[in-house]
């Protein structure tokens, strides 16, 4: 009958139609649509022990994390294709790459020792001067450095949209398909899902106090103790401050050789106050990140703990006090996928 | 087109225009998605508690009830964000984009990122703080284990530096730091002073207290900020802002809202109005549908359907399409449609066809086309173009009706008219065809030749005035008087031959035309004629009437000659043959007699002879008529062999008849030529026959509404007819054999007449003959029955009675017994007489003797009278007896009889009357006296008779016998006589002589029935003439005259007629006029004043016009009868006025003559008149 009517007619007739199908669709959608809820809990404060144990769950999309992981290691993201992600933040090495300083393109040297990717999502900012306050913002470093990937966003772009798998993928998850935005926000999807639970030290926090021996129980107290707590305390045993390097003494005049990257917080704030300020590292599977410190100047724990000691605390370590804490550390050592780090890290290729 | 095209831009404008005011309604209708302002409302609430919750942590953590940052760090990265996500609030626009809105989220970011920076002082600081505190007392515990020798003071400086460490690190305010700081100095001076191992630690110790003493500065600081912290009122003020924005858009929305619901109802009451009337034109156009199907289906009914697209390609076939052309639809779609061509039409056609329907115009015409089994058919075809929106046509419709029929038709009718032409111009006729005007439409070739014009000079042009316009005798006729014209236009046709035509050359021709008009329906249309030039045959025919006229006269001549002559003949005759019959009568010696009886007879002979010649002539020149009366057929038969019967008794041959008994009485014809048929067949047959019997027979053959057709037949036992002579035997004056003329005499015309008056009659005359054994002549003649027959005669008192015929003739036995038995009595025949005496013999042992015998009077083996004599002797004869006598010896026989005592005896043939009556008198029944006996002469009554005659020996004739039979006769020699006498005395009956000098008998007549008229009698007048021919006699009736007798005078004749007239006193008289009724009706006073004087005066007045008569006197006699005229007219007697005033007149004009005559009638009236008036006188 439709076909009757006149022009205007016909037209009107339809715009009825649609507003009365507008009206219903809108009245609907008024009961029925759900609020996009942005779930924020505060996190479990543990009035007993300043550390906390690291979540056995997190609630995280498995797509944009399975995404996020081919990504990690895709190597085209770096300009010349042979740098990922996953090049210096070798998730078989503890998440770091055991070297001083990062190797980027064209074998450039970074300027500063590779912090640990695993648990980096529990850390309140990125990079040793917090320069970046999420993940995702983290991202945008490596990919443009010259001396890491060297690359640029329209490029990592191109090429992965030359892919038709991460074409379809990323469709899949998001609509606005393959963006810098989109990208990071995968990667970073698949660096949350890296966190390390079941610890020794965290089996013992839950409660299995037979996790941990004497020594390590007496390395805990005196890490305690001594003050080391005052830092490095939180679910990530760190990470969730800023600090001065040298506290009691003047850590880089006895280094000497001072770099930019060794003034830390004030390259960023230009604030006198936060010269040689820097985030306080994350202690879990700290065995595993050798060499430490930013500069890398600690070849291992025991060095590291003795530096510490001297110039944050203003005490001299006893070797047994060293050793002691020492072996606390390695308690701090968690699981990824299952399995234990450490085994990994003795499984895994030598360098 | 273009007026739709502007339309439909007007419309879409309109429609566009629609949706976008709907669409911004519709946007500006959206409230801000509840979504987003739940989101943006619970972030800034979020935001103001998160921040409330900061406070909170840090204050707890300053006051050392937290054990890590994780819970700060947290809540200020939360309140980061939800600053963050506010300003991205902000930038959607959910949020108000006004400067207050602006300067408060500056402000917000402002305080946050102050905050942040402040937690990060606050955390380092907190970490560093709480370890000196931890270290700084066993520090300082240390240092002063190891300074056992120091003094108070020394030591009081590291006492009071750890003191008022603790007391800085729990108050913080600013004196204490102040002191604090002091401590520090003086420790740090004392320390050179200490012991060398005391120094390391005391140096840790002051480092410590000084890392406690630069936190310390900073935190009350901080402690100050976060107690002037004001995050909590910016947050409610954008809070407030939003609220009021959000409201506000609220209400516009709602605004909007309401205009939209009001579009929407606008429409949707506009859209179930067009529902509604779209409903309403649904039914119509499905009304439409219907109908147009229909009509298409009644289309597709009758026409020929097909739709092709532009290029002549098919796409649509109806039923009927298929039907035609044989092919299936399958064959037909998609192909072009000249596959049905059939190359009747040439290009040129096609082109046309499709220029004209390219160019968007409907092509008409008759197409020839070809089915699938290679039979023709035409089409009457109309081809419609469909035109699309840029009046291109995109689709062509044929419709076609079969015509195929018609043009057969047509293609007939034009052979046809091509046949008819060639006929036509074959024809040897000129033809014409005009139309309703008379203007010529057509004329063939002969015509053309014919009138010397061509067709296309007369074509279109009025023919009549071309070709019938005048006359012979000049005068000129006018189209509307043209009689051709009249006929056809009255729907008649005309035929003549006395129309005239004019040539080209202006002669005129006489023509035989024949025209017809043209009608359709009921009008005419026109005429067709066919003419021919009859000049020639004119002239012929002028020719051939002057021929006919010649011969015409000749016959008349010839005629009038055989009347004269038949006249002139017979008169002398009659006087030959009367005056010897009557000299025969007188006494005379043997010797004259036997002379005068061989003149009479030669005198009869010669008058057969001059008859039959006269008769033949007659039939010859046709001029015989047959009468139509009733008369008896048996009774005709019998009397005419009975006039033969004694010739035939002479020689010994009977003479029998037989009539069918299922033929009536009485039949309706020319019983005076059948006489004389049958007396000329009967008359042959008793000459050529020696011995034997002649019957006359009549045989019904048939009936029938014309009447009943007979066979009458004359067979004979004479000396036959030789075959070779039978085909010439009707011929006249031929006879079988000249010798037979020597022997048996005749004029030889007698069968030819005989033959031809038969052919007359209807019937044909034959023979059937075989010599020595006998002839049969017979004819077939159809005469209608009488319509009143005579009665059967039937007798009661003869019923049952037994009959015994005694006859040795087996016919007349069986015609005996045949009548014998219609009587309803039981005949017995006997063929001889011994076989007769036999039955006789046996009746009487039996005891049943026969009541009545039939005995004829000559038998083979005995004699009648002696068988009659032996009766006697019998006992128990019969009771009656007949004798049958032949006629031969009538007399003697007769004698015989007497002699005998026989007292009933018949002659032969037997007349049935006469047998009944015979029979009855014999038996003693009483008898009818039917018949007249011939023999008596005496008349019973004495008539008086005028005989006008002017013959000497006629009169004479006449007088004599009319004298002998008691008659009173006046004579008058001629017509004028006549007149005289009739007119002076009324005679009985006048019989008057046609051929007369001075007057004839025609003039006579004429004249005495005006006198008749005059005097109010009527006189018998009867004509006698020579002239038997039947128009004579029919002239004779029609002058006036009563009947009719021929001459010579047929004595019987006369006799019966004479019979038949009643005298003068027993006649009817005429009327007599009543006087004494006039005289009633007269003045009664003047009737008895005048009266007696009159009656005194009348007679002197009588013999005074009686004398004026006698002596002559005109004048006196006028004055006379005028006065009596006068005189009588008192008495209202107006008949001898009348008488009176004719004699007056008759006396004018000196006719004293028939004034005699009238005086005799006056005489007559005056003596009525008196006797009248006198007795009116005396009864007054």
């Amino acid at each position: 009958m439709v076909y009757l009517m006149r022009f205007h007619q016909r037209f009107f007739y339809i715009l009825a139609i649609l507003l009365l199908a507008g009206s219903a669709y809108w009245y609907f959608s008024l009961t029925t649509h759900v609020p996009d809820q942005d779930s924020w809990r505060m996190p479990v404060v543990s009035v007993d022990e300043p550390i906390t144990p690291l979540p056995l769950t997190l609630n995280l999309d498995p797509n944009k994390v399975a995404l996020g992981k081919r990504l990690f290691n895709d190597p085209r993201l770096s300009a010349d294709n042979t740098i990922s992600c996953a090049s210096c933040h070798d998730l078989e090495r503890g998440g770091v790459d055991g070297r001083p300083r990062a190797l980027g393109i064209g074998g450039a040297v970074g300027g500063i020792n590779v912090p640990t990717v695993f648990n980096s999502g529990f850390n309140f900012r990125q990079f040793w001067d917090g320069r970046a306050a999420s993940l995702e913002d983290q991202i945008d470093g490596p990919v443009q450095h010259p001396k890491e990937m060297g690359s640029t966003w329209p490029k990592v772009v191109e090429n992965l949209k030359g892919d038709s798998a991460y074409q379809s993928d990323f469709k899949q998850i998001y609509p606005e398909g393959i963006t810098p935005a989109t990208i990071k926000d995968a990667i970073a999807s698949f660096e949350r899902s890296l966190y390390t639970p079941n610890s020794k030290f965290d089996r013992y926090l839950r409660g299995e106090k037979n996790s941990l021996d004497g020594e390590e129980v007496a390395g805990y107290h005196l890490f305690k103790e001594i003050g080391c707590i005052a830092c490095h305390q939180g679910v990530n045993v760190g990470g969730n401050m800023y600090e001065k390097i040298g506290l009691v003494e003047n850590y880089f005049e006895q280094r000497g050789n001072i770099e930019q990257v060794d003034l830390g917080r004030f390259n960023i704030t230009k604030n006198e106050e936060h010269r040689y300020e820097f985030r306080v590292p994350s202690l879990r599977n700290v065995a595993l990140t050798a060499p430490y410190f930013h500069d890398a100047s600690a070849v291992d724990l025991k060095k590291a703990v003795a530096i510490m000691g001297k110039f944050q605390l203003g005490v001299d370590l006893k070797p047994d006090e060293i050793d002691r804490i020492v072996k606390f550390l390695n308690t701090l050592t968690g699981e990824y996928e299952g399995r234990s780090l450490s085994q990994a890290e003795t499984t895994g290729h030598e360098k | 087109m273009k007026r739709s095209i502007k339309q439909n831009v007007w419309q879409v404008c309109i429609a566009f225009a629609a949706i976008a005011g709907l669409l911004v309604l519709f946007v500006k209708a959206q409230a801000v998605d509840p979504d987003i302002h739940n989101q943006v409302v619970s972030d800034i609430v979020e935001l103001q508690k998160r921040d409330t919750e900061l406070g909170e942590a840090v204050l707890q953590l300053h006051y050392r009830l937290a054990n890590n940052y994780d819970a700060v760090t947290a809540l200020m990265q939360r309140v980061g964000t939800l600053a963050d996500r506010i300003e991205a609030h902000q930038n959607k626009g959910w949020l108000p984009d006004s400067p207050e809105a602006r300067r408060e989220l500056a402000e917000l970011r402002v305080q946050i990122e102050r905050r942040r920076n402040w937690l990060d002082e606050f955390k380092s600081g907190n970490a560093v703080m709480k370890n000196s505190l931890i270290y700084l007392p066993s520090m300082v515990s240390n240092v002063l284990a190891l300074l056992p020798h120091e003094t108070e003071a020394t030591l009081e400086k590291f006492e009071f530096l750890l003191r008022d460490a603790l007391l800085v690190s729990v108050k913080g305010d600013e004196a204490s730091i102040a002191q604090l700081a002091l401590d520090i100095n003086r420790a740090e001076q004392a320390i050179p002073g200490l012991p060398v191992k005391a120094q390391g630690v005391a140096v840790y110790v002051v480092r410590h207290a000084q890392t406690l003493l630069s936190v310390d500065r900073i935190m009350p600081g901080l402690l100050a900020d976060l107690s002037a912290y004001k995050g909590e009122h910016l947050a409610a003020g954008l809070d407030r802002l939003y609220q009021a924005h959000y409201e506000q858009q609220q209400r516009t929305a709602d605004i909007y809202r309401l205009f939209l619901l009001l579009a929407a109802l606008l429409m949707l009451a506009y859209s179930i109005f067009v529902y509604f009337r779209l409903k309403v034109q649904r039914q119509q156009l499905e009304h439409a549908l219907a109908e147009i199907s229909n009509q298409q289906h009644a289309l597709n009914e009758h026409a020929i359907v097909s739709i092709t697209d532009v290029k002549g390609n098919i796409t649509y076939v109806n039923d009927k399409f298929i039907e035609i052309s044989g092919y299936s639809t399958d064959e037909l779609i998609g192909k072009n449609h000249r596959m049905v061509k059939s190359g009747e039409h040439d290009q040129e056609f096609f082109r046309d066809l499709w220029h004209t329907v390219a160019n968007g115009n409907v092509w008409h015409g008759q197409v020839k086309n070809r089915a699938k089994n290679g039979r023709y058919y035409w089409v009457e075809a109309t081809v419609v173009p469909f035109m699309d929106q840029e009046g291109k046509p995109y689709q062509y419709v044929s419709m076609r009706t079969d015509i195929t029929r018609q043009k057969a038709m047509e293609l007939q009718v034009q052979s046809e008219r091509r046949l008819l032409k060639n006929v036509m111009d074959t024809l040897g006729e000129g033809v014409y065809m005009l139309d309703q005007e008379g203007n010529c439409t057509y004329m063939n070739t002969e015509a053309e030749e014919i009138v010397g014009w061509t067709i296309e000079e007369v074509v279109g042009r009025n023919l009549h005035d071309i070709l019938h316009a005048q006359r012979p005798d000049g005068t000129r006729v006018t189209a509307d008087q043209c009689p051709i014209r009249q006929s056809t236009l009255n729907k008649k046709v005309y035929r003549s031959e006395a129309e005239y035509f004019q040539h080209k050359n202006g002669t005129l021709f006489p023509i035989a035309i024949v025209a017809s008009p043209m009608i359709e329906g009921n009008i005419v249309t026109g005429s067709v004629a066919a003419f021919q030039d009859i000049s020639e045959r004119k002239f012929t025919e002028r020719e051939l009437l002057r021929a006919k006229e010649t011969a015409e006269a000749a016959s008349r001549a010839k005629g009038d000659f055989l009347a004269t002559m038949s006249h002139e003949i017979r008169t002398p005759m009659n006087g030959i043959i009367g005056m010897t019959e009557l000299a025969l009568d007188t006494e005379m010696s043997a010797e004259q007699r036997e002379y005068l009886n061989m003149v009479k007879s030669s005198a009869d002979t010669l008058l057969n002879i001059i008859n039959d010649i006269l008769d033949f002539s007659k039939i010859e020149s046709g001029k015989m008529e047959l009468e139509l009366v009733e008369f008896d057929v048996r009774n005709l038969f019998v009397s005419t062999e009975k006039t033969l019967a004694i010739r035939a008794a002479q020689k010994g041959i009977e003479l029998l008849y037989d009539v069918d008994n299922a033929i009536p009485d009485l039949l309706v014809g020319d019983p005076g030529r059948l006489r004389q048929v049958l007396t000329n067949l009967l008359g042959n047959a008793i000459k050529f026959s020696e011995h034997g019997a002649i019957t006359l027979r009549m045989k019904l053959l048939t009936q029938s509404v014309e009447g009943l057709c007979v066979r009458i037949e004359v067979a004979d036992q004479g000396i036959g007819i030789p075959a070779d002579k039978l085909a010439h035997i009707f011929e006249a004056f031929t006879q079988a054999d000249t010798s037979t003329t020597r022997k048996y005499g005749g004029t030889g015309l007698g069968l030819a007449i005989s033959s031809k008056l038969v052919a007359a009659m209807g019937g044909d005359l034959s023979v059937e003959s075989q010599v020595g054994v006998g002839s049969v002549f017979g004819f077939t003649v159809t005469l209608p029955a009488a319509k009143n027959q005579l009665p059967e005669a039937v007798c009661d008192e003869l019923a049952g009675l037994s009959v015994l015929i005694v006859d040795d003739n087996a016919t007349n036995c069986q015609l005996l017994s045949q009548q014998i038995k219609r009587w309803g009595m039981r005949p017995i025949v006997a063929g001889s007489a011994t076989e007769g005496i036999a039955m006789l013999r046996e009746a009487q042992q039996e005891n049943t003797p026969f009541d009545l015998l039939l005995l004829d009077a000559v038998m083979s083996d005995a004699d009648g009278f002696d068988f009659a004599t032996q009766l006697q002797s019998m006992p128990q004869k019969p009771a009656a007896l007949v004798m049958m006598l032949s006629s031969a010896s009538l007399r003697a026989d007769a004698e015989r009889c007497r002699q005998s005592g026989i007292a009933n005896y018949l002659s032969k043939p037997i007349d049935r009357w006469e047998l009944m009556n015979t029979i009855k008198a014999a038996l003693g029944v009483q008898v009818e006296d039917v018949s007249v006996a011939p023999a008596q002469l005496a008349s019973e009554h004495s008539l008086n008779i005028l005989l006008a005659e002017d013959n000497r020996v006629n009169q004479k004739l006449a007088i004599t016998l009319l004298q002998k039979w008691g008659h009173s006769v006046v004579l008058a020699n001629n017509g004028i006589e006549a007149v005289e006498h009739a007119g002076r005395v009324d005679f009985d009956v006048i019989l008057m002589d046609l051929q007369m000098p001075e007057m004839s008998g025609m003039e006579a007549t004429r004249l005495i029935r005006e006198q008749d008229q005059l005097r109010g009698r009527h006189s018998r007048i009867v004509a006698m003439t020579a002239n038997a021919m039947s128009e004579d006699r029919q002239r004779c009736l029609d002058a006036g005259m009563d009947d009719y007798i021929a001459k010579p005078l047929n004595t019987e004749k006369l006799r019966a007629l004479l019979d038949g007239i009643e005298s003068a006193d027993v006649a009817v008289k005429a009327p007599v006029y009543d006087y004494r009724a006039a005289l009633n009706t007269a003045d009664a006073w003047v009737v008895e004043t005048i009266g007696q004087a009159f009656l005194d005066d009348c007679d002197p007045q009588m013999a005074a016009i009686d004398s004026a008569i006698k002596s002559g006197d005109r004048v006196l006699l006028m004055r006379g009868a005028h006065t009596l005229r006068g005189l009588v007219g008192n008495f209202n007697a107006r008949k001898i006025e009348e008488i009176s005033a004719q004699i007056e007149q008759l006396a004018n004009v000196d006719d004293l003559l028939s004034a005699s005559g009238y005086f005799e009638q006056l005489q007559v009236e005056m003596a009525l008149f008196k006797s009248s008036l006198i007795d009116y006188l005396e009864n007054k």
